[in-house]
C-alpha cells in the first residue's frame, strides 16, 4: 500500500502485539474515499490511500498490528507477510510523525 | 497621528497608527477591514477570545480578524516588529476571518493565478523574484491568503508587497545586496519590492504547485496529484498550522484545503537544486502554469 509522508521520519513499528492508537488531536478529512490525516500542532500531514485510510479508521481505538492485519487480510486479497510488513511501515511512519503512539499500560488494558 | 495610515492587503483595507511601508497604500475613507493599534495589550480592551501571538520582538493581540494590537517589547527593532505583524499576526487575523493562509507565493498567469507552496528554504521566493524579472506579476510571497470561496472559485489577491531573499538568491537574480534594503534590522535577508501592478481584482487560482528540490542538473518535473495526495499537498502548505490551531480553526482549515484541492489542479513540481538553472526553472514553471487545456476544463463559469 502506498502512503505519503512529508518528511519521512519513520520509526520502527512496535512489536506486533503492542497496541497503537492515533493521536486524539489529529484531524482527518475524506477525499474520494481516501483520507488526509493531519496533526494541527505541527502541520504534519499524510495523504492516505484507501487501505491506509482503513488502518487510520481502525486506529481510532487501540489496536495491534496483528489485529489490523487480521482485518485487512479478511477484507483484501493480500498475503499475511506482505500485509504485516506494510502495516508496520505505515504505523512506524505515523508514530514517527506524532500522528499515532503506542498505548501506555493503562490504555492497553482498557482502563 | 493615530490612524493616519491606510493600506490594502489581500483586498482588505487596513488602517494603522504607524506606517507599514511593506503594504500598498489604500484609499482614505470607506470601511476599515483591519485596524492595527500600537499600545499595551492590557490597555487595549481586547475580547476574551482574542489570540495573543507572542514573538521575540512584540506581542500581538488579534481579535475577530478585525483588529491587531501591537505591543513592541522594550528596545524592539521596528522592522522586526513589522515582520511579525505582517507574518504571524496578519495570518492569525486572516485565520480568524476563515481565510485559508498558505505558506506560498503566487503569480498571475494572465488567465488566472498559480500558487507555489513549499517549506522554508525550498526556493519559493527566489522563484518569485525570477518570475518578476521575467515580467510576470507576482501577487504575494511567503503568506498567500485566499478568502472563503463563496462563489466556489478560489481566487488570489495581492498581498504584502515584498519578496524576501537570502543573499545567494539576490546574486542569482543578478542583483547585489546594495540594490535592496534589508527585510529588517539584523538580518541578511533583503527585500525585493513586488512591482506595483494593476492587480486589484482577484485572480482565479488555476494551478497549485507543491515545490520540491531535486538533484542538481535535474530537468523540471511536474506530476499531477489527485485525491488525498492533492489535498495533503495543500493541507501541508498551510501557513503555520499551530496558528490556525490556536485560533480554533484547524478543522475548518483542513476542510478548506480539501475544498481548494478539488477546485484547482494540484501538481508536485521538482526543480534542480541549482541556482544557476533558476531562469530555466522559472521559465518551465511559467510555461506549465500558463499552459494546459486541462486547466480550463476545471473551472465553471463565474456567472452560470
Amino acid at each position: 500500500m502506498a502512503f505519503i509522508s512529508p518528511e519521512g521520519r519513520a520509526r520502527p513499528a512496535p512489536s506486533a502485539g503492542i497496541r497503537v492508537v492515533r493521536n486524539a488531536g489529529a484531524l482527518s478529512a475524506e477525499v474520494d474515499g481516501e483520507l488526509v490525516a493531519l496533526d494541527p500542532e505541527n502541520g504534519v500531514c499524510f495523504g492516505l490511500n484507501r487501505v491506509a485510510s482503513r488502518i487510520w479508521t481502525l486506529l481510532e481505538s487501540p489496536v495491534s498490528v496483528d489485529q489490523i492485519c487480521a482485518v485487512l487480510t479478511d477484507e483484501y486479497a493480500v498475503a499475511p507477510e506482505r500485509c504485516a510488513s506494510e502495516v508496520e511501515a505505515l504505523i512506524g511512519a505515523l508514530i514517527g510523525e506524532g500522528l499515532a503512539a503506542p498505548c501506555d499500560a493503562d490504555t492497553a488494558t482498557g482502563r | 497621528m493615530p490612524g493616519a495610515f491606510n493600506y490594502e492587503v489581500f483586498g482588505l483595507s487596513v488602517r494603522s497608527d504607524l506606517a507599514l511601508p511593506e503594504l500598498r497604500s489604500g484609499r482614505d475613507g470607506g470601511p476599515i477591514d483591519l485596524r492595527v493599534d500600537w499600545k499595551r495589550l492590557e490597555s487595549a480592551d481586547l475580547p476574551p477570545d482574542a489570540v495573543v501571538v507572542d514573538l521575540p520582538s512584540a506581542r500581538y493581540g488579534v481579535a475577530g480578524g478585525r483588529r491587531v494590537v501591537v505591543e513592541p517589547r522594550d528596545r524592539a527593532l521596528p522592522g522586526m516588529v513589522r515582520l511579525g505583524l505582517l507574518g504571524s499576526a496578519l495570518a492569525c487575523a486572516l485565520h480568524q476571518r476563515g481565510w485559508l493562509c498558505l505558506h506560498a507565493m503566487a503569480f498571475s498567469t494572465g488567465s488566472g493565478a498559480a500558487v507555489v507552496a513549499g517549506p522554508s528554504g525550498v526556493g519559493k521566493s527566489t522563484l518569485a523574484g525570477q518570475l518578476q524579472a521575467h515580467g510576470l506579476e507576482v501577487l504575494c510571497d511567503d503568506l498567500c491568503a485566499l478568502e472563503p470561496m463563496k462563489s466556489g472559485v478560489p481566487a488570489v489577491r495581492a498581498g504584502v508587497g515584498r519578496i524576501k531573499l537570502w543573499p545567494d538568491s539576490v546574486r542569482a537574480l543578478k542583483m547585489t545586496d546594495a540594490d535592496l534594503a534589508a527585510v529588517a534590522e539584523r538580518t541578511d535577508k533583503r527585500s525585493l519590492a513586488i512591482a506595483a501592478g494593476a492587480q486589484e481584482a482577484p485572480a482565479i487560482l488555476r494551478r497549485f504547485y507543491r515545490l520540491e528540490i531535486g538533484d542538481a542538473g535535474a530537468e523540471p518535473a511536474f506530476e499531477r496529484l489527485r485525491g488525498a495526495e492533492a489535498a495533503g499537498a495543500v493541507a501541508q502548505s498551510l501557513y503555520r498550522w499551530p496558528l490556525a490551531h490556536a485560533c480554533g480553526r484547524g478543522p475548518d482549515m483542513l476542510a478548506a484545503a480539501v475544498t481548494l484541492a478539488g477546485r484547482c489542479e494540484v501538481f508536485r513540481v521538482t526543480l534542480a537544486d541549482d541556482l544557476a538553472s533558476l531562469p530555466e526553472a522559472a521559465a518551465a514553471l511559467r510555461r506549465h502554469a500558463e499552459g494546459g487545456a486541462e486547466a480550463r476544463l476545471v473551472y465553471p463559469p463565474l456567472c452560470p
